[in-house]
């Protein structure tokens, strides 16, 4: 693989990406060699058994956490030289985020969970433009409930719309219909998809469903510390 | 989106869901102890010195043994302070035949500068007045009526002219506490002595110019004016005058600034408790919106804000309750002491204001600053460790502002290192035996498990397990639990007993009269006379009266201000074979056989100190114009505070019975006596009766409105111990409602669970009282006798009530902390 820092058509890329993690006195290799390239607006799905290392991977490439080796390109920027506010900074307004415990803040309304990333990024209509998101995921009448009144898939179209509200340029989700029912993580599912092509976002999608991660262009699947193609 | 809009939203979120609760209150309660404290220490301060107390109804007065020369009056009356003139002489008030000693004091239009003369009319009506008796008039007290035998409106002679007795004092704000000032008062208008002809020049009279104004103004006066006294000339203000006062009011100002300290040291334990419990809820939050793309320098500002609105609001609050209570504290004391409490100056408020902020960022700081730091990935992976406690140094600059903090608010050093030492070491103690405890409970229990037992033993068993299973997480709960409950015994058990011991040094059957002028032919007569009407076997002490003129064959010759003072006066030398039990020997020798009629003299502590002197000195007296030596053996302490009869210098029997002497005996006269005491002034014309009784109970009034202002100041410390105990409690909520669930889920019934619980509070409970009983018992004694200098008594009956009570009180706390889990089905509380 080549470096791609220059190039407009790539969105992330990591190359010879090592994690370490220290337990008590032992040192554990939770990935090795991991070589990625993934192209503005593809969709790229990470399958992998649980406990193979996927959301370790995906805090990795998001820029959460920082590997032990290797280099990571998000968005055209490497990451390795960047400080955390750095890449922070990165993320705000680009970078989206769906996790698979939705990940809303239980004491905001259903409105001001979508509007903080706006207002993080300093968005004057930040107001308007959550409440936009909210009605395109079919939540207009929700806008003043909080988390707890609102059933598994609510909140996790809540979190949809958070993630995209910002337009972000790429999309990391971590198993998001992973804590819904079969109907609802297929309407979960096809709301996602349309967003990103309507957005024509970037996606990186780790779950262990096939089924979710048929619906990605390409499919990777994480095993013995590697990334591998999905021999389906 | 602001830094200040997040942690605004944030807050009031938190509000809502009752998190913010404990830490704000503790806020408000430190805030408002430092400030009543401060607040009403100030003003006491403010009254006692610089301005106020109309203690000698004045802000300052200058007492002279003659007028004051004109020119010196006119310098004086320059600085633009208020004068009143009064002055003050024994004279014999006249009815027919019947006669009485009486202390005359004549009073100017001004007279009082400050406070004010309470008086029953003729017509029974009691009124507050800011002036003296008109021309004609005279105002007495009660004995004067009763010694000439007349009632309120008769007429009574004085010197050459006659006065109208139109009201009684019935309180004088400047009333003289010496003996001196105990013959009965007869109040005249200083317009009126002149007619009398009582006073002449060279007659014996105390003048005093009274002076009161500005506190700056009077501070001003007194630098300039110090210096041009003569021999024989004082200047004084209120808490020169009244040292008994002033030792009742420094001994509230330890209790006070005690029960704030431990307040202040309490809330903010309570604070840093809450505020960690209160940052382990948002690391997860906080890795959310880092992911979002907060930055670390949004997030700081943010908690500087959340901390800054915080410390407003518990500020403002804390400051308002702190001020009331004040105000309530000021009340209760004011009216007893008969001081004129200015208003606090606001730079009073600044001790409570800078304890909003020290002990917020002190103690919350860290816990929240640490928050921070919580890994972005943790949104991915929850089991992420958290960042390693970057805030050692912060924690230790917060241990060392605190400290900084608890001596500038005790504004004594000692004070504040014993109350921080004692803290630390407390709590260690408690640490380790805390540790030591359950370590001994997981020998005992060694072998078994919960599985073994049957019936409530599961329960039982299950909630040993949980204080097992994390000793290090039970021990800090029962650490918590045993600061509060070390604070709590401290205050509801230990408190009663040193302000009772307080109380009794001014025991309640102290002598309430002297009796003087006996002469030496008639203390067998006096004696025998006592004893027949009901007045016991009371001592008779010769008194000569003496002048102290050499040190060490060197004449005294008063340059040093100390010792002029005492220099001035002349003092009552006495003799005794036995030492009276209100005395006590602090070093040299008490007298042993062979001493009899040797120039020995035992000297009293304070004037020993006052004089410099030291065991071997000799001390030349001079006793109308003939002058004997006396070698100092020994010094001693006396207890004032007894009423008896007492004496600055004592000799052995047999050397002074050569000069002049009169007798003095103490009485303790109840209700029904004073007929018999009226027959001995009868039967002895020449004896004077001194009516102390008045002071003992303003000293009484004063001891009992202290405590009351004591009580009052700990209440804040009681409720900063037991938020510390709520704070404990709730520190372990969560984690045992999630265990609690979980275990319901598992199939466990109610009542298991409830046994459980109950269990795993008694133990930790019990432990914690246990060690809370001797932590409070240690820190009681070293508090009554290092502090207080009172005697202790140990009450172990009590300490065992206390101990089954609190241990009770944590189990059932402890229950009703998840009782909703109980409750609920067990995934409601799962979610």
């Amino acid at each position: 693989m080549t470096s791609n820092k220059a190039d407009p058509t790539i969105a992330l890329a990591a190359q010879d990406l090592g994690k370490q993690v220290s337990s008590g006195e032992n040192r554990l290799t939770i990935l090795e060699g991991v070589n990625l390239n993934v192209a503005a607006g593809e969709s790229l799905a990470i399958v992998g058994t649980s406990g193979a290392g996927k959301s370790t991977l995906l805090a990795l490439l998001a820029g959460l956490d920082t590997p032990t080796r290797g280099q990571i390109q998000l968005l055209g920027a490497d990451l390795g030289p960047l400080d955390e506010d750095q890449r922070a900074q990165l993320r705000g307004g680009q970078v989206g985020f769906v996790f698979q415990s939705f990940q809303l803040l239980s004491g905001l309304t259903a409105l001001e969970n979508v509007m903080l990333p706006l207002e993080l990024a300093g968005e004057k209509d930040a107001e308007s433009r959550a409440a936009d998101s909210l009605r395109q995921v079919g939540l207009a009448d929700r806008l003043r409930h909080t988390p707890r009144q609102l059933s598994g898939g609510e909140q996790q179209r809540v979190a949809l719309a958070r993630a995209f509200t910002v337009k972000p340029k790429i999309l990391f989700a971590d198993e998001p219909t992973g804590n819904l029912d079969d109907a609802t993580s297929n309407q979960v599912a096809d709301l996602l998809f349309t967003l990103n092509s309507e957005q024509k976002t970037t996606l990186v999608l780790v779950t262990h469903d096939r089924t979710l991660a048929g619906h990605c262009q390409r499919r990777l699947v994480l095993r013995d510390r590697g990334l591998h193609d999905d021999q389906l | 989106m602001t830094s200040f809009s997040f942690a605004a939203r944030n807050l009031r979120r938190d509000w809502r869901r009752g998190e913010l609760l404990v830490l704000l209150v503790a806020l408000a309660i430190a805030v408002a102890a430092a400030t009543a404290v401060n607040l009403f220490n100030d003003r006491v301060r403010q009254a006692m010195t610089a301005s106020g107390g109309d203690a000698i109804a004045a802000d300052l007065r200058l007492e002279l043994r003659a007028p004051l020369a004109p020119e010196r009056r006119e310098r004086i009356a320059q600085s633009g302070l208020r004068l009143a003139d009064t002055a003050g002489f024994a004279s014999v008030a006249i009815v027919n035949e019947q006669t009485a000693l009486v202390a005359v004091k004549a009073v100017d239009a001004n007279y009082p500068l400050r406070g004010n003369l309470r008086i029953e009319r003729v017509d029974g009506s009691r009124e507050d007045v800011t002036h003296g008796p008109p021309p004609g008039q005279a105002w007495v007290q009660r004995r004067v009526l009763a010694e000439l035998g007349i009632s309120l409106g008769e007429t009574l002679q004085l010197g050459d002219s006659q006065f109208q007795a139109s009201a009684l004092i019935l309180l004088e704000p400047d009333r003289d506490t010496g003996f001196v000032g105990l013959a009965p008062r007869v109040m005249l208008n200083a317009g009126d002595i002149a007619a009398t002809g009582l006073l002449q020049s060279g007659s014996r009279a105390t003048y005093r110019l009274l002076l009161a104004g500005k506190p700056e103004n009077i501070r001003a006066f007194r630098a300039d004016f110090e210096p041009t006294l003569e021999v024989g000339e004082t200047l004084e203000n209120a808490g020169e005058a009244r040292p008994a006062l002033r030792a009742a009011l420094d001994r509230a100002d330890v209790f006070l600034d005690l029960a704030a300290l431990v307040a202040v040291i309490l809330a903010a334990i309570a604070i840093a408790m809450s505020a960690h419990q209160h940052a382990l809820g948002r690391y997860d939050e906080i890795a959310l919106i880092k992911t979002l793309g907060a930055r670390r320098g949004f997030l700081l500002r943010a908690l500087i804000w959340t901390l800054a609105l915080l410390g407003i609001s518990g500020t403002l609050v804390g400051v308002t309750i702190g001020t009331l209570v004040q105000a309530v504290l000021s009340q209760l004391i004011a009216g007893v002491m008969q001081l004129t409490l200015p208003p606090p100056s606001l730079s009073a408020l600044l001790p409570g204001l800078a304890t909003g902020i020290v002990i917020l960022f002190g103690f919350a700081w860290p816990a929240l600053a640490q928050a921070r730091h919580a890994p972005a990935a943790r949104v991915f992976q929850r089991a992420l460790p958290l960042p390693p406690w970057r805030g050692r140094m912060v924690s230790a600059m917060a241990m060392l502002t605190v400290a900084g903090l608890v001596i500038w608010l005790s504004g004594d050093l000692e004070l504040a290192i014993r109350v921080l030492g004692g803290g630390i070491i407390a709590a260690a103690v408690l640490w380790l035996a805390a540790r030591g405890g359950i370590r001994l409970l997981a020998g005992l229990r060694s072998g078994k498990s919960a599985s073994k037992h049957r019936g409530p033993g599961v329960g039982v068993g299950l909630g040993l397990q949980a204080v097992l299973r994390r000793p290090r997480e039970s021990a800090l709960l029962a650490v918590g639990f045993g600061v509060g409950l070390s604070v709590l015994f401290l205050l509801v058990l230990v408190r009663g007993d040193l302000l009772a011991g307080w109380q009794q040094n001014l025991a309640t059957d102290a002598p309430n009269r002297f009796v003087i002028n006996i002469a030496p032919d008639q203390t067998e007569a006096v004696d025998n006379y006592l004893r027949d009407a009901g007045f016991g076997q009371p001592e008779i002490f010769p008194m000569v009266r003496a002048r102290l003129v050499s040190l060490n064959n060197q004449p005294l010759n008063g340059d040093e201000e100390e010792a002029a003072e005492f220099l001035q006066r002349e003092l009552n030398l006495s003799w005794q074979w036995q030492m009276k039990p209100d005395n006590k020997l602090l070093s040299g020798r008490w007298w042993q056989p062979g001493d009899e009629g040797r120039g020995l003299v035992s000297v009293e502590a304070s004037v020993a100190e006052r004089l410099e002197l030291e065991l071997g000195d000799t001390l030349g007296f001079d006793v109308a114009g003939e002058e004997f030596f006396a070698q100092v053996t020994s010094i001693r302490s006396v207890d004032w505070a007894s009423m008896t009869a007492n004496f600055y210098m004592l000799f052995p029997p047999r050397f002074l019975n050569t000069y002049p002497a009169t007798y003095i005996t103490a009485l303790r006269v109840v209700q029904g006596q004073e007929a018999a005491l009226d027959g001995l002034v009868r039967e002895f014309p020449n004896l004077s009766l001194l009516d102390i009784g008045v002071i003992l109970q303003q000293l009484q009034d004063i001891a009992e409105r202290v405590s009351r202002v004591v009580e009052f100041v700990f209440i804040f410390t009681l409720l900063a111990g037991v938020l510390v105990l709520f704070a404990a409690v709730q520190g372990s909520r969560a984690q045992r409602r999630n265990e609690a669930a979980v275990m319901r889920v598992l199939g466990a019934r109610s009542r298991v669970l409830k046994t459980a619980l109950l269990t795993e509070f008694l133990l930790l409970g019990g432990l914690a009282a246990l060690l809370a009983t001797g932590v409070a018992q240690a820190l009681a004694i070293v508090i009554a006798t290092q502090l207080l200098e009172l005697e202790y008594t140990m009450r172990p009956l009590l300490w065992l009530a206390s101990i089954s009570l609190a241990t009770a009180a944590i189990g059932l706390v402890g229950l009703l902390s998840v009782r909703d889990v109980l409750r609920q089905p067990a995934m409601a509380s799962l979610r």
